[in-house]
């Protein structure tokens, strides 16, 4: 099959609906958006704990969220592997091969790359933000919450980054999630599976609606992020 | 009188191993404005800070409304709501200007009702609420800020430089503002390198120097060079050369103003230093009399009604002008 076939019969795939492409991106979504949402109810708080506070150790915990962020996926896949295969700590719970395990795995991924970004975001806030708040009687939460509504655009940004990172990602969701059909699937396992068998159609499909993904991602943080 | 709004008792601040501030004795008092002067570096912004429960002090205690600070994050968060400072240069949050007024009644919890209207009128900015805060002048942004803490009402205004970033038109509507807050028995405080303002504003004006509260006036400030003559030390600034007591080597002086000496006739005295000029302006100030003198510079002394008439001075009197080197108060080396 030429470059041009494929790319052909990929267009095909996507405007027929077919229940394969479907399935795989619907799972990338749910999976990497209820991920990225859990990523960054832990990586923010700590992000932000780790630059506007003051504690024993804080340097040593900043330099650890900057090398987590380049954790392999693989070495994350097979981290979360040991801990829910059945002899793991978690086996019992019976997780491995589900989108529960790869939701676990990828809020592991990508919680301290949240948590670095928002270091670096909060680090760089006019620090009389949170003094403006404190001497206008928020509390101590209530002026953090306000320094990192300030820098909502930045946030946001490292949501929409962590996200990227999840729905391209196929080391972890490959290893706890076993690439199952239409339960575990993905765009980027799926991807990997038909081009080993030379299936390259359902490759293209996939990876145009990851470009059109990215697209629209991206358009959309410049619309929401005014000036 | 009404129970001090703040004691403090050898409150000290150290920054990076440097003693920024080191109050002896300071009582604010409720219904009153005290004004803060000195110069840049003195630790003004330092106290009010300590005053707005942001910094805490490493040492001495701090009584607010004959309280002493709890120890608690909490509880001193919900004494901090009784207290809010104006920056110098103010933050506006991000937000419409509506947002950042009712920003502190949103953290107490309160209807903002009618307040951030009325709050916007007293600032001369009627009309402002639905403008986003960041397309705001310099000017504008300050009284915004001012608004802000008019709108939450606290016990305690504190105000770094209140009208350094304010046009001049609008110094007045500022000016006023503090005045009634006071009137209206709110413990103000506020710093300013203006003087004038700081006495017209100000029920008690106190100079800061070094971190510390001093007794020179700060009027008189002369920036020049010292050099050693015969054992003997003269400060150079603007022409004049005056002979100053110790042996330091002060860049910076003040000549105490009410040990200046006017006389129509030089004077036999001990006094070393003696200028001759004439009177530029003349003001009353309480129950004496302020002249200012061009000796080649300004100097200002502060001589009694009664001196005043005998020596029928006016502006245009040639006059001389005699202080001993006691008078001349070392501000900086």
């Amino acid at each position: 099959m030429s470059f041009a076939e494929a790319i052909a019969a990929a267009v095909r795939l996507l405007s027929a609906w077919d229940p394969q492409v479907v399935s795989a991106a619907a799972v990338s979504l749910r999976v990497s958006l209820l991920a990225t949402l859990l990523a960054t109810l832990l990586g923010v708080p700590v992000g932000f704990w780790v630059a506007a506070r003051d504690f024993h150790g804080r340097r040593v915990v900043a330099l650890a969220l900057k090398t987590l962020t380049a954790f392999p996926t693989v070495v994350v896949g097979l981290l979360t592997y040991t801990l829910l295969s059945r002899r793991g700590p978690f086996g019992a719970l019976g997780l491995l091969y589900t989108q529960t395990a790869m939701v676990i795995g990828e809020t592991i991924l990508v919680a301290p790359l949240m948590a670095a970004l928002t270091m670096a975001i909060v680090g760089g806030a006019d620090p009389r933000i949170e003094e403006t708040a404190l001497t206008l009687g928020a509390s101590r939460l209530g002026a953090a919450l306000t320094v990192l509504a300030e820098m909502r655009r930045g946030i946001f940004a490292a949501v929409v980054t962590g996200f990227g990172r999840l729905v391209s990602e196929l080391g972890v969701a490959l290893m706890v999630g076993g690439n199952i059909l239409e339960s575990t699937r993905t765009m980027t396992t799926a991807i990997a599976l038909e081009t080993s068998k030379g299936e390259f159609a359902l490759g293209f499909a996939l990876g145009l609606i990851l470009l059109a993904l990215a697209l629209v991602v991206n358009v959309g943080v410049a619309a929401l992020t005014p000036r | 009188m009404a129970a001090p709004a703040y004691r403090l008792r050898d409150v000290r601040v150290d920054f990076g191993g440097q003693r920024v501030l080191d109050i002896e004795a300071l009582d604010v008092l409720p219904g009153r404005v005290t004004a803060l002067v000195g110069p840049n570096g003195a630790g003004k912004t330092t106290l009010l800070r300590v005053l707005a429960l942001l910094v805490p002090p490493i040492a001495g205690s701090v009584e607010f409304n004959a309280q002493p600070l709890p120890a608690r994050p909490r509880d001193l968060g919900r004494l901090r709501q009784q207290v809010t400072l104006v920056a110098q240069a103010p933050l506006l949050f991000r937000r419409s200007v509506r947002a950042n007024i009712g920003y502190g009644l949103r953290a107490r919890g309160r209807p903002a009702d009618g307040r951030i209207d009325a709050a916007l009128a007293q600032v001369g900015l009627p009309g402002f609420a639905d403008r986003p805060a960041w397309k705001l002048s310099g000017g504008e942004s300050q009284r915004v800020a001012l608004a802000r803490a008019l709108a939450i009402d606290p016990l305690v205004y504190l105000f770094d430089e209140p009208t350094a970033n304010v046009d001049r038109e609008h110094v007045g509507i500022v000016e006023e503002v503090i005045t009634k807050l006071a009137a209206a028995g709110k413990a103000v405080v506020l710093t300013t390198h203006d003087l004038d303002q700081a006495y017209r504003l100000g029920d008690s004006v106190l100079s800061l120097i070094g971190g510390r509260i001093t007794a020179a006036p700060l009027v008189n400030v002369l920036r020049g060079a010292t050099s050693r003559i015969d054992d003997e030390s003269y400060f150079e600034s603007d022409g004049l050369r005056i002979e100053i007591a110790d042996g330091s080597l002060p860049r910076v002086i003040a000549i105490d103003p009410q040990h200046i000496i006017v006389s129509r006739e030089p004077l036999q005295s001990s006094a070393r230093n003696r200028f001759a000029g004439t009177i530029v302006k003349v003001e009353q100030d309480g129950a004496g009399i302020v002249v200012t003198v061009d000796c080649g510079r300004p100097l200002v002394a502060r001589i009694t009604r009664h001196s005043y008439e005998e020596l029928q001075l006016n502006i245009g009197t040639p006059v001389w002008m005699t202080f001993k080197s006691s008078a001349v108060h070392v501000l900086s080396e």
